[in-house]
C-alpha cells in the first residue's frame, strides 16, 4: 500500500501545479484577458492561503493570529480584484 | 539541544506534545511580517491604481519582461519554502544535522533566485529599461528591488541557521521565527510573479 504523502511536499506540489496552471491561463487568456487576469490573481491568493497554513502553520495558531492573516489576505484580495476588474472596463 | 516551544499536531491529525494553539515563532516577528506584507499590499493597490490610468502602457511593458526566468524563480522559492519547512520540523524533531543541510539548500535556491533576478536587471538595462522608462518600471523596479532585499535578509539568516544552528536555536522559537521569515518572502513573490508578469 502506498505510503500518505508528507503533508509539506503534497502542499509543494499543489503550489507548483497551481503556478503552471496560472502561467496557462495568462497565456491562453482562456476565459478572456479579464477572466483570465482574476484567475490568475485568486489562484495567487489561494496559493498563499496555502503557504500561510501549511508552510507558516497558521492553522494551529491562535485565533488572533489567523484572522488577521487570513483577514489581509481576503481584504487584498478583493480590493486587487475589483481595481483589475474596473480597470478593464 | 532544541529547547520546544511548538509542537503543532502531526500529519495524521494526533496532536504533537504540545496541544494548546500557540503563535510559530516568536510573537514579535508577527508584528515585523504582517507590517512588512501592510507595506508591500499598499504597494500592489498602488500598482493597479496607477496601471487604471495606462492599461495599454502596462500591457506593452509587461510584455517586455521575462516570463519564463519569472516561472523559475516561482518554482526556485516555493521549493525553498519546502525545505525551510522541512528543516523547521527536523530541528523539531532535534534532528540537527538534518535540519542544518535544508536550511542551507534552502539559503542556496535563495541565491539561485537573486542570481536569476540580477540577469533579469542586466538584460532589461541593456536594453536600455531603467527604472525612469515608465510608470511600469518604476513599480517593476521598485517591488521587485524591495523584495530582493528580503529575499538577501533571508539567505543571510537561513546561513546562520545552516552554520550555527546549534548556537542560535537554544529556542526553537527562533528557528521558527526565521522559517515564517522566509515563508513571507516566497508569499510576497506568490503576489509579485502574477501582478507583474502574467496580469494583462
Amino acid at each position: 500500500m502506498g505510503k500518505i504523502p508528507d503533508r509539506y511536499v503534497l502542499t509543494w506540489l499543489i503550489l507548483v501545479t497551481a503556478t503552471a496552471l496560472s502561467s496557462g491561463l495568462s497565456v491562453f487568456h482562456t476565459f478572456g484577458a479579464r477572466g483570465a487576469g482574476i484567475g490568475v490573481l485568486a489562484i495567487a491568493f489561494a496559493k498563499i492561503a496555502l503557504i500561510m497554513s501549511n508552510f507558516m502553520e497558521i492553522r494551529h495558531g491562535p485565533l488572533a493570529l489567523r484572522l488577521l492573516c487570513y483577514g489581509w489576505l481576503v481584504v487584498v484580495l478583493g480590493i486587487m480584484c475589483s481595481l483589475y476588474g474596473t480597470s478593464l472596463v | 539541544m532544541l529547547e520546544h516551544g511548538y509542537s503543532p499536531k502531526t500529519d495524521d491529525g494526533k496532536p504533537g506534545n504540545m496541544q494548546k494553539s500557540k503563535v510559530p515563532g516568536e510573537p514579535g516577528i508577527w508584528v515585523l511580517i504582517l507590517g512588512e506584507m501592510s507595506v508591500f499590499a499598499v504597494m500592489f493597490v498602488s500598482f493597479l491604481l496607477a496601471r487604471s490610468g495606462e492599461v495599454a502602457q502596462f500591457h506593452l511593458s509587461c510584455q517586455q519582461l521575462d516570463r519564463g526566468s519569472a516561472v523559475l524563480n516561482t518554482i526556485v522559492l516555493l521549493t525553498s519554502s519546502l525545505f525551510v519547512a522541512m528543516g523547521v520540523r527536523a530541528a523539531r524533531e532535534r534532528s540537527t544535522l538534518v535540519a542544518r543541510r535544508l536550511f542551507l539548500a534552502g539559503a542556496a535556491l535563495g541565491f539561485a533566485f537573486v542570481t536569476v533576478k540580477s540577469h533579469e536587471y542586466y538584460v532589461l538595462l541593456e536594453r536600455g529599461v531603467t527604472l525612469s522608462t515608465n510608470m511600469f518600471f518604476s513599480y517593476y523596479f521598485g517591488l521587485t528591488i524591495l523584495h530582493l532585499i528580503h529575499v538577501a535578509a533571508g539567505v543571510v539568516i537561513l546561513l546562520l541557521l545552516g552554520w550555527r544552528l546549534e548556537l542560535l536555536s537554544s529556542k526553537l522559537a527562533i528557528v521558527e521565527s526565521a522559517g515564517c521569515w522566509w515563508h513571507m518572502v516566497d508569499l510576497l513573490w506568490v503576489i509579485i510573479f502574477p501582478l507583474l508578469y502574467l496580469v494583462e
